[in-house]
């Protein structure tokens, strides 16, 4: 690895790079899934490769390859260079970069149990075991239950002689009860709806997440739901449980606060952001109980690391400070457009891709009240958990998101199942109208599928949430 | 030259076969599936470019069955040693997967259909011809005082597929893409060129539309929720039929009776006026001559005149329930959840122009193109997204106002049934990073459900 990424640096200093980061990784996943008690996925995959980020005449130059010998860098180096030189001639103002010191450092994953020393019989037997507690439920007319383990290695070497290697492993699992009549399709997953739970750890973390002990209520949850009412249109008040709201403060306002979609950089694929930046300081973005932050120091986060993929360290950025919008996502590059400097949330998928701007780790903070509080003081409102459904509009304002499960809450309690729940707001005013978040259930969800950027990259990232209320939120389609 | 001379399809050939023998000693049946990914990327955003990239990789997938059981590793480096090793590593996971009640061997070798996907000299576009066709689009943006973002890219795919059975095939496809968002004080126009060859594309084209559209949305007025005749151009119709495509086709939840179209085939589903196929072979697409378990792509009629005539397979959900694949397999390290499905849709065109279907609308909207599209009831194919890259209103026959993106919530089989004319050209339409394609025309519906309007 560290050879050929000096080599890389050295030859792309010699053929005029004004700057080159180098990062060389080795990456292996394995991934286990037994649908209906026969087995859909037993993989195991390895991949290696380097990127190589060259800036010249003001533009940059990304080249990808997974051959590291001295032959194929140079060529790609070549062509990086010219890649760069392209980008420089169709540019109307110069590329500034905030500072970057040379760092030298080193991290690893904490975990107990390291997850590929797991033998594959135990990991084989824990989900056929949850597998079949899904199947005695009869609706249940498919029962998947799932396993995924990852490990990245990878050295970040830079033209200003940072060395940094990082070794991370995630791992995630999960089942899923998909119930039918004939008439009605209906699922409900544990503990989330993208295969599970992920977390930074090792193989303690799906042992400790309680697939076996969970699969029989999921898979009633999923049979009862084609008996449910279904959930009734209205503005009322809305209780999230955190599985959900991790995908509300991850659509509406982690994709929201990346500095790149702000300045437009975006606007091409996926899209800008309302929260421009003369917003910065003075938009109020939620109701004063609201502070989010991004952490990409939160241990266990999937969005964790010490240095991010342009060299600069994790840190803790406050987003929302008591309802104000308060800061960005950013990067070298975007930084300076705003007079600040990078965030360190520059991060790209594997050696392939080019870093860009990321989530890291997003937490709505928790807040004052218990679960049960929030329950027993709501007189009349709905209950929703699980992700089934999302959909934003390209500045992140105006939303709707449909939900796995729902409860009508009176006078306190929780009364009777719903399905097909769904509710639709814009991204101030649903934050506005939070009057109540929980700290006792307040943990980390894993969501292994954020996707941005053209090529496309599909990301880790993890959300920090608990239970919260929202008033006077429009519930079903008006 | 011909394609199995190429140098990357001696290469590719050479390590399928130096897997399915090293496998023949080491497991009942041994099949491999080569990917190999060349994507250069010009993005630009406010009027330059933001990122240029060039990326490329090779995946070998290697499965294997042992006594019943199923075992996959995959790699990224083509050396025998590392071959040998994933092979290996197959077995062994084979080794402790449960026994597959069902499982037999990989299919046989069939005739693959003779087809052109590749233009070679597509494969040669430089990173100065990209960034000139970027300048096209930005300096008549500049030049009307817009900002314009978007991207230029280029990919060339090489697929290989090899089996203990006899099958032994190589091909290599490219795709070009050019596509401009075009931004003014409040407006927005969306433009995009889909090809197989780098030198067929239109930009001059792309950033016409593009601006032309931006400019006719500034001053959007934000319409009332409610039903409304629409008129979906060629992109809106293709997010549309795309999403059909994946949750009506696939054959596993249509034979678990799960599907909208479970117990419907050979019913009338959908307008009489629509026609839809599976159509990978057609010169006009990126044509595909066979899928990932090496079996001939066919064109296959999934909807006749409205009515339910066909389902898609790869040869195991062929094998299980009884029917012939139709070569739909997907690429074996997609995830799970994406099942079996259409690639190449078609929606046949009709015969009404976009200015004609303006011209018989006495109220109604024109929608551009959609954005970020969700699934609310999969088995109901109940969808919501919003309108995007110019939406406008339509009174007398004429646009008269550009129109505050909305958000819709329909059933597409229920909008698909309110058909009043068909446009007279289907369009190419591609995602980023995919080969999959749809060709879908103009539609005009009677009426389209709408729940809510952005700021913008």
């Amino acid at each position: 690895m560290e050879h050929i990424a000096k080599f890389a640096i050295q030859e792309a200093e010699k053929l005029g790079a004004e700057y080159t980061d180098v990062r060389v990784s080795q990456f292996i996943k394995e991934e286990l899934e037994i649908q209906n008690g026969e087995l859909e996925k037993l993989l195991y995959h390895e991949d290696q490769g380097i990127g190589i980020r060259v800036l010249v005449e003001g533009g940059w130059g990304f080249v990808s390859t997974p051959k590291q010998c001295e032959q194929e860098v140079r060529k790609c180096i070549v062509q990086a260079i010219g890649l760069a030189k392209a980008s420089g001639s169709v540019r109307q103002e110069k590329l500034v970069l905030s500072p970057i010191d040379k760092a030298v450092a080193e991290y690893r994953t904490p975990f107990k149990r390291d997850p590929f020393d797991v033998p594959l019989a135990e990991k084989m037997e824990l989900l056929e075991i949850a597998n079949a507690a899904l199947r005695v439920q009869p609706e249940v007319t498919v029962a998947k239950s799932m396993m995924y383990m990852h490990r990245e290695e990878k050295l970040f070497l830079n033209s200003v002689g940072s060395h940094i290697y990082q070794e991370t492993t995630i791992v995630g699992a999960g089942i899923q009860a998909v119930a039918s009549d004939g008439k009605d399709v209906q699922v409900r997953s544990y503990p989330n709806t993208f295969q599970g739970n992920f977390q930074q750890a090792g193989y303690e973390y799906i042992e400790g997440l309680g697939l076996v002990e969970e699969a029989a209520r999921v898979a009633q949850e999923a049979a009862q739901l084609l008996q449910a009412d279904n959930c009734p249109e209205g503005v009322q008040t809305l209780i999230l449980h955190g599985s959900q709201l991790a995908l509300q403060i991850h659509e509406s306002c982690g994709h929201a606060v990346e500095l790149d979609r702000a300045l437009g950089e975006e606007s091409g694929f996926v899209g800008e952001s309302f929260l421009t930046s003369d917003c910065l300081g003075h938009f109020q973005y939620g109701s004063e109980m609201v502070c989010l932050t991004a952490d990409a120091t939160t241990e266990g986060g999937v969005g964790t690391y010490l240095y991010d993929d342009e060299g600069i360290p994790a840190q803790r950025t406050p987003l929302v400070e008591n309802g104000m919008f308060v800061g960005y996502l950013s990067g070298r590059d975007t930084a300076p457009r705003i007079h600040s400097e990078s965030s360190g949330a520059m991060r790209a998928v594997g050696w392939q891709n080019v870093p860009i701007v990321r989530m890291t780790n997003v937490h709505l903070e928790p807040g004052d009240f218990t679960v049960n509080e929030i329950i027993s003081s709501t007189e009349s409102g709905i209950y929703m958990e699980g992700i089934k459904s999302w959909s934003i509009d390209d500045i992140r304002y105006n939303f709707q998101f449909g939900c796995e499960i729902a409860w009508e809450i009176k006078d306190g309690k929780r009364i009777r199942m719903l399905k097909n729940p769904f509710y639709t707001s814009n991204s101030p005013e649903f934050w506005s109208r939070c009057d109540a978040i929980a700290h006792d259930d307040w943990q980390l969800w894993g969501v292994p599928n954020c996707g941005k950027g053209e090529p496309y990259q599909t990301i880790f990232v993890s959300h920090g949430a608990s239970t919260a209320r929202f008033r006077q939120v429009q519930i079903g389609v008006n | 030259m011909k394609i199995q001379e190429h140098t990357i399809a001696k290469a590719f050939l050479q390590a399928c076969d130096f897997v399915i023998n090293t496998g023949q000693g080491l497991a009942d049946h041994i099949a491999c599936f080569l990917l190999g990914d060349q994507h250069t990327l010009t993005r630009y955003a406010n009027n330059q470019v933001i990122q240029n990239v060039r990326k490329q990789d090779h995946t070998m997938m290697v499965k294997v069955i042992l006594s019943g059981r199923i075992g996959m590793a995959s790699c990224n480096q083509l050396d025998e040693k590392t071959l040998y090793r994933t092979v290996k590593q197959a077995v062994e996971l084979a080794k402790f997967a449960p026994i597959h009640p069902t499982v037999a061997g990989f299919p046989e070798q069939e005739i693959i259909p003779q087809v052109n996907g590749c233009d070679e000299a597509t494969e040669q576009v430089t990173a100065a011809e990209m960034a000139k066709m970027v300048d096209v689009i930005v300096s008549n943006s500049i030049a009307n005082h817009l900002r314009a973002a978007g991207a230029v890219q280029v990919q060339v795919v090489d697929q290989a597929v090899a089996n203990s059975s006899g099958v032994r095939v190589y091909g290599r496809r490219t795709k070009a893409e050019v596509h401009a968002v075009v931004l003014g004080k409040t407006g927005s126009g969306y433009a995009s060129d889909t090809k197989k060859s780098f030198y067929d594309l239109q930009a001059e084209e792309v950033a016409r539309v593009a601006i032309e559209k931006c400019q006719l949305s500034e001053g959007a007025i934000e319409l009332p929720a409610g039903d409304y005749p629409v008129i979906l151009e060629q992109k809106a119709t293709a997010e549309l039929l795309s999403y059909w495509g994946v949750l009506a086709f696939n054959p596993v939840t249509y034979h678990q009776g799960n599907g909208f179209l479970s117990n419907r085939m050979g019913y009338r589903v959908l307008s009489e006026q629509l026609s839809i196929s599976e159509d990978p072979l057609g010169k006009e697409g990126l044509p595909d001559g066979f899928d990932w378990d090496g079996l001939p792509k066919q064109k296959v009629s999934l909807i006749q005149d409205g009515v339910a005539t066909g389902m898609v397979y790869d040869d195991v959900t062929g094998k299980k329930y009884g029917c012939k694949s139709t070569g739909n397999a997907r690429y074996p390290l997609s995830p799970s959840y994406v099942g079996i499905s259409p690639s190449h849709l078609h929606m046949e065109a009709g015969r009404t122009s976009r200015a004609d279907m303006i011209s018989q609308m006495e109220r109604g909207i024109l929608i551009t193109r959609f954005h970020y599209v969700g699934v609310l009831h999969s088995k109901e194919i109940l969808l919501t997204g919003m309108t995007r890259g110019g939406t406008f209103y339509i009174e007398n026959g004429k646009i008269v106002s550009p129109v505050k993106n909305l958000r819709f919530t329909e059933k597409i089989p229920s909008a698909f049934n309110h058909v009043v004319a068909v446009g007279d050209q289907s369009k190419l339409h591609s995602w980023t990073g995919l080969m999959s394609t749809v060709k879908a025309p103009d539609l005009m519906l009677s009426t389209f459900h709408f729940n809510g309007a952005a700021s913008h």
